[in-house]
Parts: structure tokens; sequence; C-alpha cells
């Protein structure tokens, strides 16, 4: 029994649920927890700005399966965590947030930097705490760590007031409670299914085994679940083709036989002409999102609909599921494989490859490149380096168990299409929130994650300039994350849609004083590579793969007007899919984003 | 009992005040009144989160109350509001998902022409995912 401060309590339950890293910034509310760190042998990743320190715990996270931590100060501090917060809960991504407080006697007396944080994110997060005890660290922190991790994942957040941090109390070592806990995320909570859930598979089972024309769904929910290989031996049992949403890219190898790749707004023309002509859909563990699908009436059209999720919530939210079953990805899998058997899908299967071959991805679209609006305002000549062309090229040279992490925009749809995913957790890019600025901080987590894994960050020239001071943090901790800036000049994403839908009115997507990206990695005494011509591509990339000195940036400037193809505008059903530059013009989506 | 009926159809222009004439016009459903009652563990902030879910939805809370419980640290809230099955549905699941929130029963609370209040039918008490079981 030791006399020991809230903050110290903090710092000791945090190592003994294996806590090595935590991502932060101090400040006077957080002082007492960084001073309990000093002693520590958890490492603080001191990040550039509270957003990265969020962001880079969520890449830790998604990597690794392990809890990402972040230590933050009260008011702005806390505050700018939350973005990360909302990109966490969107894609259930397990981590924890302590956010330091004013005193506990100060709280709502508009303090100096104090802030309703515990109000302020109650919407995004999947449980919050303001504590106001310093006995009830030890148990806010163990129940936030079981919420972090069980069911379906997402983040909590701990609001510790500094007087409270500064409390001292007895404190009792006690590892009983967590010998069945550890910070790896699967299994928590999921270790057997219940036999209403064991019926529902076998039901769901005999579903699927009166179709011809199956077609499974891999989320998200098949990687937390680490139902990859259950996923691959469903397929390749029933001999059924698969499709994966962005977030599931990685669950199912994008390269197999059977592999269609993404659907959706930006998938594949095969993976979306699947949806409309299959009999039976099996989610595991999607939730039927808007970007793939768009038209709820129009959906799966001629499917029996079954849905495999965690989360009881996300049944019959979107989608009414034919057959259902609410359990863990991997186990109700691992049920169903015990009641299948080959389908006669072969009919199917070379229905798809043949639409397949007629209506491939293509990563340098003819009629795409428009003479003279942006061109003309830069006076600069159009380069012929596109960035389908550039992913194509760092996708093949790559490790095939690289990382890659993106940013949100065009060149995050190019990565989906053009750098298939082999194995789960390899893929990391923001989903659900769809936040700017998440892939480079995100490498950074993943790197420290997974120190022997090649880790590429491919961002654009809008979401890098929001988190470019991270480049002090990669530099620091010289990790070798290889950083792609695909720079066009705009924001590729939104320009598409003002190019397709809004007459071309491009309003507020040129993205003038750009810096010189290289130098400005120099300046961080980071490697710097530059590339605008397709043929220089080969030398450059395999240059930066080599570089094993400490991070390094590729500057690749590439066409400015460039559209993403295909595409299913918003509140479209797969059917509508636009598969290169239309003659005509679109008519407004009747979608949101 | 006070009339149900909404007061634009007093008002002379149809002025919509807050909270009423919310539903979206595209939902060619009728509304019905729904009530819940949940048994809550009393934690800070625990009605901020209850309303939360039905404000980030756009539905309108008509009534709320929250009195203790049967035992020490715990409260019932009932509470209704006007919206549709799906609308229930979404905002029920939700609720079992709040850690503080240990069961949620709901009730068809149905007007009838007179504008009185009776009730339609009781759904079983539902209880929250099995993470309760671990804290």
């Amino acid at each position: 029994m030791q006399q020991l401060s809230g903050a110290q309590i903090l710092i000791k339950e945090l190592e003994r649920l294996g806590v090595k890293h935590i991502f932060g910034y101090p400040g006077g509310a957080a002082i007492n927890i960084f001073d309990a760190l000093y002693d520590s042998s958890i490492e603080l990743v001191l990040t550039r700005h509270e957003q990265g320190a969020t962001h880079m715990a969520d890449g830790y996270a998604r990597a690794s399966g392990r809890l990402g931590v972040v230590l933050v100060t009260s008011g702005p501090g806390a505050l700018n965590t939350v973005t990360g917060l909302l990109t966490a809960k969107m894609d259930s991504v397990p981590i924890l947030v302590i956010s330091g407080q004013t005193n506990s006697g100060n709280l709502g007396k508009d303090a100096f930097q104090e802030a309703d944080v515990f109000g302020v994110t109650l919407p995004l997060v999947k449980h919050n705490q303001l504590i106001l005890s310093v006995q009830d660290i030890v148990p806010a922190v163990r129940r936030a760590h079981v919420l972090a991790m069980s069911g379906r994942p997402g983040p909590v957040l701990l609001d510790l007031p500094k007087d409270i941090s500064a409390q001292k109390t007895e404190y009792a070592v006690d590892d009983s409670q967590l010998a069945r806990l550890d910070t790896k995320s699967s299994g928590v909570g999921a270790l057997r299914l219940s036999s209403l859930q064991v019926n529902a598979c076998e039901d769901m089972a005999h579903m699927i085994m009166s179709s011809k024309r199956p077609l499974i769904l891999a989320g998200h929910g098949a990687i937390i679940a680490g139902a990859s290989d259950a996923v691959r031996t469903l397929a390749e049992t029933l001999g059924s083709p698969v499709t994966n949403t962005l977030l599931g890219k990685g669950a199912f190898p994008e390269e197999h036989p059977l592999a269609l790749g993404m659907l959706g707004m930006h998938g594949t023309a095969y993976a979306n002409y699947a949806t409309t002509r299959c009999d039976l859909i099996l989610s595991i563990g999607s939730r039927f999102d808007d970007r793939i699908n768009g038209c709820n009436d129009h959906f799966c059209p001629l499917a029996k609909k079954l849905h495999i999720d965690i989360d009881p919530a996300e049944i019959g939210r979107v989608v009414t599921p034919d057959a259902a079953v609410n359990a863990d990805a991997k186990l109700a899998v691992e049920e169903i494989l015990k009641h299948v058997g080959k389908l006669s899908s072969e009919e199917w299967l070379h229905e798809l490859n043949d639409y397949r071959r007629r209506h491939p991805l293509v990563s340098g679209h003819a009629g795409d490149i428009i003479e003279g609006v942006i061109e003309e305002d830069h006076g600069e000549v159009p380069k012929d380096l596109r960035a389908a062309q550039l992913l194509e090229c760092l996708h093949e040279l790559a490790p095939r168990d690289s990382v890659v992490t993106t940013d949100v925009g065009q060149h995050q749809m190019w990565a989906a299409q053009f750098m298939p995913t082999k194995s789960p957790r390899n893929w990391l890019s923001s989903g659900g929130a769809g936040t700017m600025g998440f892939g480079l901080p995100a490498a950074i987590g993943a790197q420290l994650a997974r120190p022997d894994a090649t880790v590429i960050a491919v961002v654009g020239d809008g979401g890098f300039q929001m988190v470019q001071a991270e480049l002090a943090t990669a530099a620091i901790q010289q990790l070798p994350i290889k950083i792609v800036v695909v720079d066009n000049q705009c924001l590729g994403m939104v320009r598409q849609w003002q190019e397709l839908f809004y007459q071309n009115r491009l309003s507020s997507v040129s993205l003038h004083g750009n810096p010189d990206f290289v130098a400005l990695a120099g300046a961080y005494g980071i490697k710097g590579f530059y590339v605008d011509q397709p043929a220089l591509l080969p030398e450059v990339i395999s240059a930066a793969l080599n570089y094993q000195d400490g991070p390094c940036l590729i500057h690749a400037r590439v066409v400015n007007e460039d559209n993403v193809w295909p595409m299913i505008p918003a509140g479209k059903a797969a059917k509508d899919i636009v598969l290169s530059h239309p003659k005509t013009a679109l008519p407004m989506p009747t979608g949101s984003t | 009992m006070t009339t149900l009926r909404r007061l634009s159809d007093i008002l002379d222009d149809g002025a919509t005040l807050s909270g009423l004439n919310r539903m979206p016009t595209f939902l060619n459903v009728r509304s019905e009144r729904y009530g819940l009652t949940m048994i809550v563990i009393r934690e800070l902030g625990i009605i901020a989160r209850i309303a939360l879910i039905f404000s980030r939805r756009g539905l309108d809370i008509a009534a709320f109350n929250l009195r203790d419980g049967d035992a020490v640290g715990i409260s019932e809230v009932s509470l209704e509001f006007e919206g549709n099955d799906e609308q229930l549905r979404a905002v029920v699941h939700d609720l079992r998902k709040l850690v503080d929130v240990y069961s949620v029963a709901t009730s068809v609370v149905r007007s009838d022409s007179n504008g009185h209040v009776k009730f339609t039918s009781r759904t079983k008490a539902s209880y929250s995912t099995s993470v309760r079981e671990q804290l």
C-alpha cells in the first residue's frame, strides 16, 4: 500500500494495462500527470498539435488493435482533440483521451483554460467521465479500457481536474482484475456465441446455401474481429465473390481471384455491378453506410440481405435484413462455416469476370483534362503525371505488406482503387468522418505500433498542410515513414464536384501558395524527393522506399484537373454508376455529400 | 387534458414555434407519440446524454421526468416524444447503448380525436449490451 497522487495512480494504471506510448501535449491543468510520466516507462510522444496526437493514437490503434492513448491539457488542448474523437467514433477505433481540467472547485466559473469538455464530447465518444474523486480514478480507467476495446470499439474520454490529480490516496496494487484484460482488442466480451446466435447463424447458412449469386461484403467489423481467415475460408468454400468497403480493405486479400475490390461511390464498376445482380448479400461487419448505399430503395434490388454486426443498433438501421446475427464477426462466420459447402456459382463468377474484363479500373481516363481554367491562373504547363499512375507504381514497388495511410480526397479514392490491400490492419483511412489531416499522424502512430512495417502516408497537398507541423514529430522519433504528397494544387474532390455538378464554377478550391514541400521537409531535417514525370517514377519511388535514415517525403506534382471514376453520384443507386467523364451535364445529386 | 392539436392550426399566419412542426415533410407517415421508461444509474450527465440522442435527430422531447428508483443510485426516467417507428427503433437502440442506462421499455401513446391520451401497447423491457457484465 502506498500513498500516491491521482496523477501517479492514473499512470500506474495505464502501465498495468500495457500502454507503451501516449501521444500528447502538456499544459497547466495536466502538469501533474506529465510530472508523474517523468518517472514512468511509458513514452510520451510530444506532438505539435493535439489533433495530430489524437490521429496518431488512432493510427496506432488501427494498425495494432491495441488501445491508443492521448494526454492533453484543459480548454483548447482538449477541444483540439474533438475532430480526432469524431474520426475514431465513426470508424470504431479504440482510443482513450485523458484531458486535464481546471480545479474541481472552479468548474463552471470560466476559469483559465476551462471548457466543458465533458459536455462538448458527449455525442462524440462511446463514453466519457468527469472524475470528481481520486478514488474514482482506478475504476474509471479500467472501465474506460473495457468500453473502448469491447463490443464495437470506440473512443473514451476521461476529464481529470488538477486538484484531483494532486490528491493523494492509498493505492493497492491489485492485478487480479486485470488478469482477463489486455490491450489487444479481439475477444474482449466475445468469447462464445449464445444458443440464439448459433441458431441464427444456422438459419443464415441455410439461406446462403440456397443462393446462386452470392456476394460477401467485408467491412471494418471483419477486421476488428480478426475474422479475415474465416472470411477467406467462407468465400473459398462457397465459391462466392467478395467485395469490401473502404474500411474493410484488407479483410479479404484484394488481389485474390474472388475479390471484386471496393464497392460504392468510387468503387469498382464490377463490384457495384455485382450488387445489382446478386441474389444474396452477406455483410460481415459493414454498416451499409451511404458511401456504398446511396439509395436504399435500390440497394441490391434482387438480393436477400444478411447482416452480421456486433452492434445491435446497426442491424436494421439502414437496411432491413432478411436475416441478422448480432455477434462478433469471427465467431459468427466460423459458426456459419459449419453448415455450408460449395455453391453452384460458376455462372455467376463467369458473369462477373466478363463484366470486369469489359469495365476494369483505368488509371488514366481520357477526356478529363480540361485545358485552361486553373492552369491559366498559374501560367503553368500542364504536367502529365497522374495520381493514379503514381499510386499504381508505388503499390508495385512497395513491400506487399506495407501499411498505407491516407488523407481524404481524390488521392484517397485512387489509393483505395490502385493499391489493393493484402491483409488486415494495413489500410488506415478516415472513412466515416473523412477527416483531412489524418494521413500523416496516423502513419506516425502506425509506425510506432509496428516498428518493422513499411509505413506509407499517401496525402494530398490540402490535408497535408493541415498537419504539416507533425513532420517534426516524425523527425524527432526518426520514424522511417514515407510521406507521398500528391500535389495537384487544389482541393481535388470538391473541384470534381464543382466541375460535374456546379458548371465548373470553381469556388475556393485552388491551393495557391503551396510551399516547396521538399524544402519544407528539409527544414525539418527530412529527406525530400520530387517527381513530376511518369518515366522517373520507379527511380524516385525506389529511392524513397530504400531510404532508412528516418522519414522521407516524396513531392509528387500531378495534373491539377483529374477525376475519380467510376462515380455513383450521391443519392443514386449502383445502376446509375458513371464510368467515365460524361458528355452531358449530370443532374445535381439528391444525396448529401 | 390539453389538446394535442398543433399550435400552428390556431395561429393565423401558421407560424411554426420551436419544437413543433419539425417533422421532416418527406415522411408521409402519421407520427405517433411514444413513451419510454428507463431505469438508469445516477451518473453525472445522464439527462444530457439522453437528451442528446433526441436532439441530434431533430426529435423533440414532449415530456420528461426523472425520479428516484427502487435502489440507491438508481433512477427512473420517463419521457415522451413524437416520431415514427423507425425513429423509435433508432432511439431505443442508442439509449440501450448508453453505459448508464440499464433498461429501456417502450410504449405507444396515441391520442384519439378528442385529445385524450391512452396507452395502446407496451413492449417488454430490454437490457443493454453485454459489456454491462464487465463493468
